[in-house]
């Protein structure tokens, strides 16, 4: 597991810190519900399941946010 | 307690000074401050708010006499009981003559000669060493028609940093870009000049003071997220970064560092640097301070023997933020200064 994105502290408020960085980073509810799945140990498939149950979107969308969501982490760096 | 503090020059390149002598006004101590100073025009002179008093010290170029001689008339007319100096410049005699202030009456912690050395841009490769920590490769150059010759035998490729032993560091891409730096560099600062190896990296930073047992009085580790265009910090926040705060135990245990210090670091994802060690309070010290991490105030209450709190974990995520400020005073007070090296403030 990436320790930076272990590490991320979130406000509730659309705002993550990674502590050991200093780098914030602004990220909306779905992509906090996103990060906390993957530290917890979910795969880019259950990912896509859970934003299907939890949103009500096609498979297909579940499909291209979650890869798009995950090539944005590793751009900060994030990534799994 | 009557505590002096030197360099209160809160410019565009500050000096601690200031923030010390904030710092000390908002513990819980009773303690008086004086402002010591070498230029009349310096901010700290006219920040009657945090100095009880404030006076004009002769350069520390002019030799050691000269500013033992303005302690003790400080001493025996208003009192003094311990001095926080603040600049780079100043240190290397407040280090050599620490126990003469002691014999005096006038308390200080500062590091050891030995430890001072050890800290030296020249001597920090070794000292990383000894340390089992990385120190990018330097070369020290004391001609500028060097400079590709020895480039070449010590395998470095531009960037490179250009960097002064005391003050100044520029990234330069090319050999004519570095030979204009090393001269604008030595001039101001003379020779040797630094090349430096660029790493890459996370660059982080810890203040702290040691407790010259090989622990500490405190410490705050935190990155500066922007910086003016001298490199000073502007903003910041706070970390908790474990290799960096294992780096500075590290470092404490190995020196037995005693006094106040900042370290320079640098982190990416395979190596870590010890890029600098400054020995004494950075100018963002009030960052600890507003962080409940009081450094000048413990190292007060450690030279007094009293109990210094332990701080039970890291305040992380809290962000500094510096502001400009104005004080409009009346030029008579510049004259009393100017007039008699000295100005009662209340």
């Amino acid at each position: 597991m990436n320790s930076n994105l272990k590490s991320l502290a979130f406000n509730g408020e659309d705002f993550a810190f990674n502590p050991m960085t200093g780098q914030s980073f602004s990220i909306n509810e779905t992509g906090e519900f996103l990060v906390k799945e993957l530290i917890a140990g979910g795969n880019s498939e259950q990912l896509q399941q859970k934003l299907q149950d939890k949103y009500s979107i096609t498979e297909q969308e579940a499909f291209l946010d979650v890869e798009e969501f995950l090539i944005k982490l590793k751009l900060y760096d994030l990534g799994v | 307690m009557i505590v002096a503090v030197t360099g209160i020059n809160a410019t565009d390149n500050p000096g601690p000074g200031v923030a010390v002598a904030r710092s000390l006004k908002e513990a819980d101590g009773d303690f008086k401050i004086v402002g010591l100073s070498y230029d009349l025009n310096d901010p700290g002179n006219y920040l009657d708010f945090l100095f009880d008093f404030n006076m004009i010290i002769p350069f520390p170029s002019l030799g050691w006499s000269g500013i033992k001689n303005a302690l003790i008339k400080l001493k025996n007319n208003f009192g003094l009981d311990a001095i926080i100096p603040c600049l780079d410049a100043e240190l290397p005699l407040f280090i050599e003559y620490q126990q003469e202030l002691k014999d005096i009456g006038i308390q200080l912690l500062l590091p050891s000669n030995e430890q001072f050395e050890l800290r030296d841009k020249l001597h920090l490769s070794d000292f990383s060493k000894h340390m089992g920590l990385l120190y990018p490769k330097t070369l020290a150059i004391t001609d500028l028609n060097e400079i590709k010759a020895k480039m070449e035998q010590g395998n470095l490729d531009f960037p490179v940093v250009v960097k002064g032993r005391y003050y100044k560091a520029y990234i330069v891409h090319s050999l004519e870009q570095a030979q204009l730096k090393f001269t604008e560099i030595a001039q101001e600062w003379g020779v040797p000049i630094l090349i430096q190896q660029v790493v890459q990296g996370e660059e982080l930073n810890v203040i702290g003071v040691g407790d010259g047992k090989g622990g500490h009085i405190g410490i705050l580790p935190i990155k500066k997220l922007t910086t003016t265009a001298i490199g000073k910090i502007w903003s910041g926040v706070t970390l908790n970064h474990p290799d960096l705060i294992a780096m500075t135990e590290q470092f404490l245990a190995k020196t037995k560092w005693q006094g106040p210090f900042e370290l320079e670091c640098m982190f990416n994802k395979e190596e870590s640097f010890l890029i600098e060690i400054n020995p004494r309070f950075p100018a963002w010290v009030y960052f600890a301070t507003g962080c409940g991490i009081n450094l000048p105030e413990r190292l007060l209450k450690f030279i007094n023997g009293e109990t210094v709190p332990k701080d039970k974990e890291i305040p992380v995520g809290k962000y500094f933020v510096r502001y400009t400020y104005e004080v409009v005073t009346d030029i008579a007070d510049m004259g009393k200064i100017q007039t008699n090296s000295l100005r009662f403030n209340k």
